[in-house]
């Protein structure tokens, strides 16, 4: 178990066992939809088969017929509810797509609600609810002719605010080296065990929601907008989330539909959708392109550097990842150019997906920088070292940048110098054998946060913050927090997370929960210990000991409870009173001062057979710098699931669309490919010791969104070691391998 | 239509009865692993569903008249479980890679070969075995070879009436017979084979006297490979693997207009094009494999 749990180095916290393991893997933890509701209705959706038109006629009858049908919601009952304006990530409305028709905007729109008193009537009511459509031919992606690419205008308008240096078309053409490809990145949904959930409970005026959820009063405030109620009446409980992965951070149309359901009916309603609607009623990564074009000098300094970035998004919102902002700052760059061009499609909105913009966009930058290294006859972790820069070309320094001691740790446990550079020269019988390499990198984002802290003279600790665990580790290290301060076993302390009748926390997104919580903590701790410092060194007849009863008994108290507030350097004051209303502000990154970002460098093995090309990725080895690590197993956990969705991303992972239809096809897990114990082989994590006072109070820089970075770089820049073969469309399936 | 009936009849002769009955308007769940799923989505609607995978005369495993009989509702796991059915190495191999271990528990070799479509493991392997199943029907009981029994995508030759009794292997003496199964998956569990492959070889000294070579997912149906079987008649193994390896049997069909698992798909022509690329190195791992355990002493 050694390796499960790495023996803390310089700046890391002892790997404990998880707060919430045990609840976990014994049942005991219940999800939101376990929660147990008098009498529940059950509700089935009932979603669209087309992508674009309109519902001519809804025939309920036969629906209406099957035994045990209380009621069927469709447009027109659902006229009260508000629009809400939709936000682009982190809080608000996922999709402004909200209606159950006429008009259909995607394909899998929700267009009506069946009621039942079991879930079997529900569905099979739903399957009977027959629909005429007006169907209109669809834009379903990319190159789609009545697809939508955004103006020049708006485009240059987008351009403003992301990075330029220098005259980067100048340097390009004087430079003496150049590359200049083109990549591109699939759709892929979440694909999170537990489903999309909504249970509802009206007590009077007064409603309780179960959803799993990254941000309850986020969802909290968006529900009564969409309402028309006062927040306070609404209460949303997600104490435990069955994976994410940011699908669950905003609100989606269910929830106030069943929201709705429940009071027309007077009666608690569940709904938990199926794996399929689970593709249209939520949010995906959506696909993306990219054209880099790169100048270098001889010795391999990048002179100039320009990333076009091409995203989907749906025909209403403007949603986009804009990850030219991290990768033009990755390196020294001269110059730099970056532009971002929306294309809209008949197709649901896309949303926040695990490390949003620089999975792709890192990605070809990666791919870049190893087909640059081939052209100047480098290797390719020595270009990384010859353009590795504490600022970058708009003159932004980084707070720390610990990346070539990520790439020398890991180049030196993998055995890097071993590597011969000519592709297809390293063969094992069959098999074409092949090592690549790439960076990963996260923006350290900053987010304000609440927190209560209660201790009694047992020594008992009780913390609370509605931020969430959505299995990254929070419970854990906000336990081992707060028993490292307060001076008590880690046994004594209890979390309560994801309930807005607490104190509210950060959205679980940016990989921001641990720092922002962790400095709401830290300040509460510290004011607990100075009230039991206050107490009295000794007083008429009491106890003089220094035990916690005693002191408490001098202070002639039966518990401390503080409530602190952290808001980062540099945020607005009223942050905590937003935060309440529901908003989120999320500084950090490449956006304040200092570049702030957690880096790592991840080398892979595949094995390419020579006839049948399959590939297996045998080795993948990451090496990781986010400054405090707090608990050297969840973050070693954290980051390996990262690399295995990475191995993933790079060979299997897909959502199909038909481009007549503009519909998912493998909307399924048995079609929508992810890989199975079996394919994944020896995964090693290193923690790389790294100080950084700068970021937040607890100096963690966050690492939930890192792993997953740059791994489908590296597996491509490995195949094309072992094959010849460049790959520049994502996944790399066998057959493009072939010929 | 009107309701659905559900039927868990206590014995065999019962099953048969409400088969006699219902025909065309009933729907056998055994396993389950498949049809559920079909019926729960509205694929599948019939008036009668008979449930027939607590039957006790359809759980054995036995051995009679030169066979390894295997009842209808064995499941995947039952088979694991049984040494008489793990002496062919192909039907052992290819039930270990179906699914997973909560399908396994459920799911019936008796009902892969009902629902007949090409990557059905268990249906190639069978066939490298030149197993039969026993119909059997209220009218009495009938013998069909499975490339019989396999008439078309998710077709068979059973009539309204009948269901799988049993499924017959017949035993050949060990020495210098072994068999083998193998698939090409995009990841390697819980997937649907690109191409799949079963052999059984007979040698005779170094020289493959007769081989049975099935083949998966390359045609609307499990197909026997006969024309890779003449080609490797007489040959030594080594140099019939090597022939194979780059052989397009001719039993591949996977022109879209053969193929109805195939037409719809966007990719159906990179497919073709991988699937003939491959299926010969999948046939000669197999071979290869199957040559090892012969080598090896094994059955």
């Amino acid at each position: 178990m050694a390796r499960a749990a790495p023996k803390p180095q310089a700046n890391m916290g002892p790997p404990v066992p998880r707060y919430d393991g045990r609840a976990k893997v014994t049942g005991d933890a219940r999800y939101p939809s376990d929660v147990p509701v008098a009498s529940p209705a059950f509700a089935f959706l009932v979603t669209s088969a087309i992508a674009k038109g309109r519902i001519v006629r809804m025939d309920l009858a036969a629906a209406q017929a099957v035994p045990g049908v209380l009621d069927i919601l469709t447009a027109e009952d659902t006229r009260e509810l508000k629009h809400v304006k939709f936000a682009a990530g982190g809080a608000g409305a996922s999709t402004s797509i909200q209606g159950l028709g006429p008009d259909i905007d995607h394909d899998g729109q929700i267009v009506a609600v069946v009621l039942a008193d079991s879930f079997e009537a529900a569905r099979e009511a739903a399957h009977k609810v027959d629909i005429t459509y007006a169907a209109e031919e669809p834009a379903a992606t990319f190159d789609a002719t009545n697809a939508r690419e955004e103006s020049p205008e708006e485009v240059g308008e987008r351009a403003k605010k992301l990075p330029k240096a220098g005259d980067a078309a100048a340097a390009l053409a004087s430079a003496e080296v150049t590359i200049d490809a083109q990549y591109a990145t699939p759709a892929q949904h979440h694909n999170a065990i537990e489903l999309f959930t909504t249970t509802a409970l009206w007590s009077g005026d007064e409603l309780t929601i179960y959803e799993p959820s990254q941000f309850v009063f986020g969802l909290k405030n968006n529900l009564a907008e969409r309402l028309g109620i006062d927040a306070e009446q609404i209460r949303v409980v997600s104490p435990y989330v069955g994976g994410a992965f940011g699908s669950k951070a905003q609100m989606t149309p269910r929830t106030a539909l069943i929201a709705l359901a429940a009071r027309r009916l007077g009666r608690p309603v569940k709904l938990v959708s199926t794996r399929d609607q689970a593709f249209t009623i939520s949010t995906y990564r959506a696909e993306t392109r990219h054209r880099i074009r790169m100048g270098a000098r001889r010795d391999g300094r990048i002179t100039a550097f320009i990333h076009e970035g091409w995203e989907l998004t749906s025909r209403p919102d403007p949603y986009s990842v804009a990850g030219v902002e991290d990768s033009a700052r990755m390196y020294g760059f001269g110059a730099v150019e970056t532009r971002v061009t929306l294309v809209h499609a008949d197709r649901n909105t896309p949303g926040f997906m695990r490390s949003p913009p620089v999975v792709p966009y890192i990605y070809a930058l990666e791919s870049a920088m190893d087909e640059l290294a081939l052209e100047l006859g480098m290797d390719p972790v020595e270009l990384r070292r010859a353009n590795n820069s504490m600022r970058d070309a708009t003159g932004k320094e980084w707070s720390s940048r610990s990346l070539m001691e990520c790439y020398d740790e890991a180049a030196a446990a993998f055995g890097w110098k071993e590597r011969t550079a000519r592709p297809g020269s390293m063969r094992d019988g069959d098999w074409l054998i092949g090592w690549g390499c790439a960076t990963a990198a996260y923006p350290t984002h900053l987010g304000p946060s609440a927190v209560r802290v209660r201790l009694t003279p047992a020594g008992e600790v009780r913390v609370q913050v509605a931020a969430h665990d959505i299995g990254t580790g929070l419970y854990t290290v906000l336990a081992q927090l707060a028993a490292d301060e307060l001076g008590v076993p880690l046994d004594m302390v209890r979390v309560e997370l994801g309930d807005t009748a607490l104190p509210p926390g950060i959205v679980a997104g940016g990989s921001v929960s641990t720092a922002a919580t962790g400095s709401a903590l830290v300040k509460a701790c510290a004011a607990i210990r100075e009230r039991l410092t206050a107490a009295p060194a000794q007083t008429t007849g009491g106890p003089s000991g220094n035990k916690l009863e005693d002191v408490f008994e001098r202070l002639g108290i039966g518990a401390i409870e503080e409530y602190a507030e952290f808001i980062p350097e540099g945020g607005k004051p009223d942050a905590i009173a937003s935060l309440y209303k529901g908003k989120p502000a999320l500084g950090g990154g490449s956006h304040g001062e200092k570049l702030m970002y957690a880096l790592g460098a991840e080398f892979v093995e595949v094995r390419v057979h020579a006839l049948t090309r399959e590939i297996r990725v045998p080795r993948i080895v990451g090496a990781f710098a986010a400054g405090r690590i707090m608990n050297t197993r969840t973050a070693r956990s954290q980051l390996m699931g990262g690399m295995i969705w990475g191995i993933s991303s790079a060979l299997h992972e897909a959502t199909e669309i038909d481009r007549r239809h503009a519909r998912y096809i493998n909307d399924n897990l048995a079609d929508y490919l992810m890989p199975v114990n079996a394919d994944i082989r020896d995964v090693e994590v290193i923690l790389v010791p790294e100080e950084d006072s700068e970021v937040n109070p607890i100096g963690a820089k966050g690492l939930g969104e890192l792993g997953n970075v740059g791994t489908a770089a590296a597996i491509t820049n490995a195949v094309h070691h072992a094959t010849g073969v460049r790959i520049r469309e994502l996944p790399v399936r066998l057959e493009k391998l072939l010929g | 239509m009107a309701q659905t009936e559900f039927f868990r009849p206590g014995n065999l002769a019962a099953a048969l009865d409400l088969l006699d009955q219902y025909r065309e308007q009933a729907v056998i769940v055994n396993g389950g692993t498949d049809i559920v799923e079909r019926i729960a989505h509205g694929g599948v609607r019939r008036a009668a569903i008979i449930y027939i995978h607590e039957i006790p005369e359809l759980r054995g495993i036995g051995e009679g008249d030169g066979f390894v009989r295997i009842g209808g509702a064995v499941t995947y796991n039952d088979i694991l479980a049984s040494p008489l059915c793990c002496q062919f190495t192909a039907l052992e191999q290819a039930v270990k890679e179906i699914g997973s271990p909560s399908i396994r528990v459920r799911g019936t070799p008796a009902g892969n070969l009902g629902t007949a479509v090409p990557a059905g493991d268990c249906c190639a392997a069978m066939m490298a075995l030149d197993a039969e199943v026993v119909a059997a029907s209220r009218q009495g009981e009938r013998a069909i070879k499975l490339a019989d029994l396999i008439i078309d995508y998710r077709r068979t030759a059973l009539a309204a009436n009948e269901l799988i009794r049993e499924i017959r292997i017949p035993v050949v003496p060990g020495g210098k017979t072994a068999s083998a199964f193998l698939r090409l998956t995009s990841r390697k569990g819980q997937d649907i084979a690109q191409a799949s492959a079963a052999v059984r070889l007979t040698l005779d000294g170094d020289v493959c006297r007769h081989a049975v070579i099935a083949m998966g997912s390359v045609s609307k149906v499990t197909v026997r490979a006969y024309s890779l079987e003449k080609a490797v008649a007489g040959k030594t193994v080594a140099d019939a693997a090597e022939e194979i390896k780059a052989m397009v049997p001719a039993e591949v069909a996977l022109r879209a207009a053969d193929n109805p698992a195939f037409a719809a798909r966007p990719t159906a022509n990179i497919e073709r094009q991988y699937k003939e690329s491959v299926i010969g190195v999948i046939v000669a791992r197999a071979m290869m494999t199957a040559y090892g355990k012969i080598l090896a002493g094994e059955q």
